[in-house]
């Protein structure tokens, strides 16, 4: 069996590092206290212990847990990783050791924790993911289509084939700011990349991409119907912090007068 | 005129038709562009909480007929404009690219008539498909009266096409749409249903046969207009759902624009509870096993302004319940008033590992406020549970309702005093 220590494990932030984590704490047949990403690291009076990241040790994990437990195990594994849920990875740990107990029936158990808090912070990531695949503005920046989004869950890998498949012909940068990563998509492909930290600036865009912005502006401000008015319900569709980088809620006129000057230059 | 000038009017026309779902289809983009899904997918919601997911417009505001409701009719003296087929195909494919919307939803004022009418859609519709090889969603509208040859034409490039019954009885069509007739709304919704038939058989036969709107067909009327009963139209919108095989039919609440002699005054206020009691019952007939009788007659023929239809239909069905969660079939647990579909199938999910009590049920995500008066988990009620009546009161009606209810008039009572969770239940169907 396994005993729960007072050690933490300290990984680099990377689904294949807490998978090793995962694997660590089997061979060492102990449940770690917490596990934390290095960048999150606070002083703290319980052992640390750093795991190294193995992509042939993750693999190896992920294809015994497909073959042992299920696909949907594994999966569901991967979008708690991708959840916003705090502790996330302790829980994912204990989730797993549960699984290899307890087989495939595990998921059907939702009212039993961990599974129920791993499970609602599934469905919230799900959820927001489905949102985004509305909620993305693109801006033609000389035929690179650039998107920046503020997702509270990391949903790039969960909107990556839906945009992919839509735009085979663009060239797609969507820019998530709260992750610092981004997708690149390019002839029917894609891929996500991490990026600093630091904000992007774009430049201006052009006088097309603005009259598309202002005839999408003025087509959102008609059809709403004021005698039917009801923002209670439009801010439980579309919650405000959604709002900011979405074409339609921005003001032009705090646009237009610095790209009108960049396109006079 | 301006692009942007017509993009208002044309589309300030066209608002208040309520479909806008793009559901029903999956597609990827091939080597064009766009795709679709078949959950659907909103891009926006406008201060009236509705969803943005079409560029939902006119092709042309400038009509030959004279519907009475419509503030498009010939009489009224208002801006004209109509699109080019070219400006509307570049405009939607602009919008797309930037992801502002799923796709385009077409319809038009009657132009010269119906025939040259669609034949200017199917021109709109061939460039998008055709030389901007677009696969995103197209919902197109068929006039009355139009041709089946042009049907057969427009279904095979829209992915769902509608006929707008627009008022529920021939009477009151022959009052307010007197060029408008139960013949000539039928005959095209006849004429797709059997397209759609025909072209499901060819597709099993050559697997390259061209879909003939895949997501089917619907249809709009308007409820508030004139005198029909609740009870009238959900029957219309059973059989039509039973003969028509529609995937949809939506209600629309009237709202006075235009003065005339057979409408309600132009102070009416749309009747917004009424219509959302509609989409309740019309739930409850597609997804939750209901059939119309069950829920109105002709001596109750109007839906109750206080509860909710499977609420009502459940008060006075009382020997049904309770139900114990643990052991009822599906569709038992169906009925149980403020369980959802969604936690149906999430309750059928989990009482196979295990046998449930409240707690497991809350965790579920299941709401127990109404449910907790008709069912027992394990035999029991839940612990505290007092069967009195304004309790009960309490738990079915929301505050303000309740208020109405006690006494102060009920006129005021409307859409936005039913609770916040309701309106939201209304929209995902989980009632
Ligand atoms: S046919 Fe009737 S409802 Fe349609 S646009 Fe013309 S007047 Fe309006």
């Amino acid at each position: 069996m396994y005993y729960r220590s007072d050690i933490i494990y300290v990984y680099d932030g990377s689904f294949y590092g807490l998978l090793c984590c995962a694997a660590e704490s089997m061979v060492k047949k102990e449940q770690p206290f917490r596990i934390v990403k290095e960048n999150d690291m606070l002083p703290s009076i319980f052992e640390c212990r750093r795991i190294e990241t193995c992509e042939a040790i993750a693999r190896k994990l992920l294809l015994s847990i497909e073959r042992n437990i299920s696909l949907h195990v594994k999966r569901f594994i991967y979008l708690a990783f991708l959840s916003q849920l705090e502790d996330r990875e302790t829980m994912i740990v204990d989730f797993i050791h549960m699984a290899y107990s307890r087989g495939r029936q595990i998921l059907e158990d939702r009212t039993a924790e961990p599974i129920h808090t791993l499970w609602k912070a599934v469905v919230n990531l799900q959820n927001e993911s489905h949102l985004f695949k509305g909620f993305v503005r693109f801006t033609d920046y000389g035929g690179v289509m650039v998107s920046e989004i503020e997702p509270k869950n990391s949903v790039l890998p969960l909107i990556k084939d839906h945009f992919v498949s839509r735009y085979p012909r663009e060239l797609l940068f969507i820019y998530d700011k709260t992750h610092h990563q981004a997708l690149l998509a390019k002839c029917g492909k894609g891929r996500i990349i991490a990026l600093g930290d630091e904000d992007i600036d774009f430049f201006a865009p052009e006088e097309t991409e603005l009259k598309f912005q202002e005839l999408w502006r003025c087509f959102y401000g008609i059809v709403s119907i004021e005698e039917r008015r009801n923002e209670a319900c439009q801010n439980s569709h579309l919650p405000k912090r959604y709002r900011s980088s979405m074409t339609e809620f921005q003001d032009h006129r705090r646009i237009q007068p610095k790209a009108r000057q960049e396109l006079n230059r | 005129m301006e692009l942007i000038d017509k993009l208002s009017i044309l589309s300030g026309a066209a608002k208040y038709d309520v479909a806008c779902t793009s559901s029903g289809v999956d597609r990827n983009a091939g080597g064009g562009i766009g795709s679709t899904r078949s959950y659907g997918i909103c891009h926006s919601f406008t201060p009236d909480g509705r969803c943005v997911s079409l560029l939902k417009v006119l092709l042309s505001n400038a009509c030959i007929y004279d519907c009475a409701y419509c503030v498009n009719r010939r009489s009224n003296d208002i801006r004209r404009a109509a699109f080019k087929p070219e400006e509307l195909a570049e405009l939607t494919i602009g919008f797309y690219r930037r992801n502002y919307i799923e796709g385009l939803f077409l319809s038009s004022a009657v132009i010269r008539d119906p025939d040259y009418t669609c034949e200017q859609m199917i021109r709109t519709l061939r460039l998008l498909r055709e030389e901007y090889c677009f696969r995103g969603y197209i919902h197109a509208k068929i006039i009355p009266g139009t041709d089946e040859r042009l049907i057969s034409i427009l279904g095979m490039l829209a992915d769902r096409v509608s006929v707008n019954l627009e008022l529920p009885s021939n009477q009151s069509l022959k009052l307010l749409a007197p060029d408008k007739s139960k013949e000539t709304i039928l005959k095209p919704m006849g004429a797709v249903t059997n397209k759609i038939a025909e072209n499901r058989s060819d597709i099993v036969k050559y697997r390259s046969a061209v879909k003939f709107a895949p997501a089917g067909q619907s249809t709009q009327m308007i409820v508030g207009a004139s005198p029909e009963s609740d009870y009238q139209i959900l029957t219309l919108a059973e059989n039509l759902y039973g003969r028509y095989k529609l995937k949809r039919v939506f209600f629309s609440a009237y709202i006075p624009m235009v003065e005339g002699k057979n409408l309600p005054a132009l102070d009416t206020k749309p009747p917004l509870l009424r219509e959302h009691r509609l989409y309740q019952a019309d739930w409850l007939l597609r997804y939750y096993g209901f059939k119309a009788r069950e829920l109105l007659d002709e001596e109750n023929c109007n839906f109750n302004v206080y509860v909710d239809p499977k609420c009502s239909w459940a008060l006075s069905h009382l020997d049904f319940f309770p139900v114990e969660i643990n052991n009822a079939s599906r569709e038992m647990l169906l009925r149980i008033p403020g369980v959802g579909v969604r936690s149906v199938q999430r309750i059928l999910t989990a009482r196979r590992t295990r046998s449930l009590d409240y707690e497991d049920l809350k965790k579920l995500g299941v709401v127990l406020k109404r449910a907790v008066y008709f069912i027992t988990c394990k035999g029991r009620y839940i612990a505290g549970l007092r069967m009195d009546h304004d309790r009960i009161l309490n738990a079915l009606l929301s505050k303000k309702t309740l208020d109405a209810f006690m006494g102060q008039g009920m006129e005021q009572l409307s859409l936005f005093d039913t609770s916040r969770e309701d309106v939201l239940k209304c929209i995902t169907g989980q009632i």
